[in-house]
């Protein structure tokens, strides 16, 4: 179905199209919490949230061609939101996995669970390591694929800014792959660097 | 062939260090100007200069290379990322939360008919209270609406409050009225409101005046009425007041009972229920005189 006319039903108040809805973009809005909060829980109630405040404010949405734009500064806004409610919070007092290696266990994670592919668990590694901003480009712009115009309008600032924030991110994020151990390089590809810097 | 190849191997690192060597002690190492341009050469966006200088130095550097080498691998990768399933309870919870269950899955409200899901005004005015209630900056906001509501209703032309503060200050100043601090706030505030509501119902008039002239005349019967009540709290807290300044703690003590009926008589009085004889008579009766009752024997 065309995405303008469900978006129309869902504002004239049809049921059934927002359940398509809902079931189309559930994947998009998962993804972009779990990006911001990088925790599987807390990533599901988020999106549960941004769902919610999509839906009150359907008929908000105007240009129903940009409505993927609209999505994602209102999953954008939810997230910041919920990022400053959960700093206002006292931390957890968590150990680092890494720190204590005897409670490491050989049963999956929810993340790992969630996330099936390795190498996509390698790169939601990386991406905590980087600075917020960095990490915010690498998602908007490299994972959902949006128009740098577009993110540059969603951050207001400057496309040239938004350009060079872009390239900086994606080499922090090669390096961050790198200094993990994983990558091309990694225990799981050896060798491919090289027969790929020979190519 | 052996001894042929590890010769030339040795040539390199040779090579290698005397460029390292030389570009430590000149322009220092070029990493840093090759990751800026790494993301251009994986877009195909460098000029063919630039491309040129850059293939050559990942020729010899193997860290650069490594980044190069990441940097195409995640470009196919990233875009994968774009979705994530979350399972199909996680739809239903949706669902449900947005009170719009489709056809076999747990109902939700009933939908009104006309309008976009059932949330009325109250609904709207809920979530957006339970929204901005959780935000840290809420309380910052609310002082700075509060200080600037204040401002308006004691500064602007039109309102009834106008110059109450500074009116408030004087009576204060001045010592006068029927209670030491509530009395000259409640009564400038009252006059001001009373002035102000007199003159829009002259101006008004019909049923909305009445009602607002009732809610004025209550007002006036309430202060009117509660006036005995307060100005003995004002005498009892001004006896009190007294025997705190001679030092005299004990007697001022005795002054604190006195005080409570008062204020409670006060209350009940502005409230609009009569005072009962035995408050009244305990209300009156001289904390001196008790005392000379105990030490009687």
């Amino acid at each position: 179905m065309d995405q303008i006319e469900l978006l129309k039903r869902c504002q004239e108040g049809d049921e059934l199209a927002w359940e398509v809805l809902v079931r189309r973009e559930q994947g998009r809005v998962c993804s972009i919490a779990y990006g911001y909060v990088g925790d599987r829980d807390e990533a599901l109630d988020l999106a549960q949230e941004i769902f919610v405040r999509l839906y009150h404010r359907l008929d908000t949405c105007r240009d129903t061609e940009k409505f993927h734009s609209w999505l994602l500064r209102i999953s954008r806004n939810a997230c910041l939101d919920h990022l400053r409610r959960r700093k206002a919070r006292p931390p957890r007092q968590d150990i680092p996995a890494d720190e204590m290696p005897a409670l490491k266990s050989a049963v999956p994670t929810p993340e790992e669970d969630w996330i099936q592919s390795s190498r996509q668990r390698l790169v939601h590694q990386a991406l905590r390591c980087l600075s917020e901003i960095s990490r915010e480009m690498i998602l908007l712009k490299d994972i959902q694929g949006l128009p740098l115009e577009e993110i540059a309008r969603l951050l207001d600032l400057p496309l040239g800014t938004i350009k060079s924030r872009s390239s900086r991110a994606r080499v922090e994020l090669a390096r961050a792959i790198v200094d993990l151990g994983g990558g091309p390089g990694g225990p799981e590809n050896p060798g491919s660097i090289g027969a790929e810097a020979a190519s | 062939m052996m001894q042929g190849g590890r010769n030339d191997r040795d040539r390199r690192r040779r090579e290698e260090e005397f460029v390292q060597g030389v570009l430590g002690q000149t322009s220092g190492s070029a990493c840093n100007r090759a990751a800026n341009q790494l993301p251009g050469l994986a877009d195909g966006e460098l000029a063919a200069l630039d491309r040129q200088l850059i293939t050559a130095h990942l020729e010899h550097c193997g860290q650069c290379r490594a980044l190069a080498v990441t940097l195409g691998w995640l470009e196919p990768l990233l875009p994968q990322m774009a979705e994530i399933d979350p399972g199909p309870a996680f739809t239903r919870r949706v669902l449900q939360k947005t009170s719009l269950a489709a056809p076999g899955m747990s109902a939700g409200p009933i939908i009104e008919p006309g309008g976009f899901g059932p949330a009325g005004w109250m609904d709207r005015l809920g979530r957006w209270w339970g929204e901005r209630i959780l935000r840290p900056i809420f309380p910052m906001q609310v002082a700075y609406v509060a200080t600037v509501v204040l401002i308006l209703l004691t500064s602007t032309p039109i309102s009834p409050l106008r110059g109450t503060p500074g009116r408030v200050l004087e009576t204060m100043r001045a010592g006068s009225g029927p209670l030491p601090v509530f009395g000259p706030v409640v009564g400038a505030a009252g006059e001001s409101a009373g002035l102000w509501i007199t003159q829009r119902v002259d101006a008004t008039g019909g049923h909305i005046v009445r009602v607002v002239r009732g809610v004025t005349d209550q007002w006036n019967r309430r202060i009117e009425r509660s006036a005995p009540a307060r100005n003995r709290l004002n005498e009892s807290i001004r006896d009190c007041a007294k025997q705190l300044r001679q030092g005299q703690l004990s007697d001022a003590g005795h002054f604190v009972p006195q005080i409570g009926h008062a204020a409670g008589e006060s209350w009940r009085q502005w409230r609009g229920r009569e005072a009962s004889p035995q408050n009244e008579s305990e209300a009156n009766v001289n904390p001196r005189s008790m005392d000379r009752e105990r030490s009687t024997p």
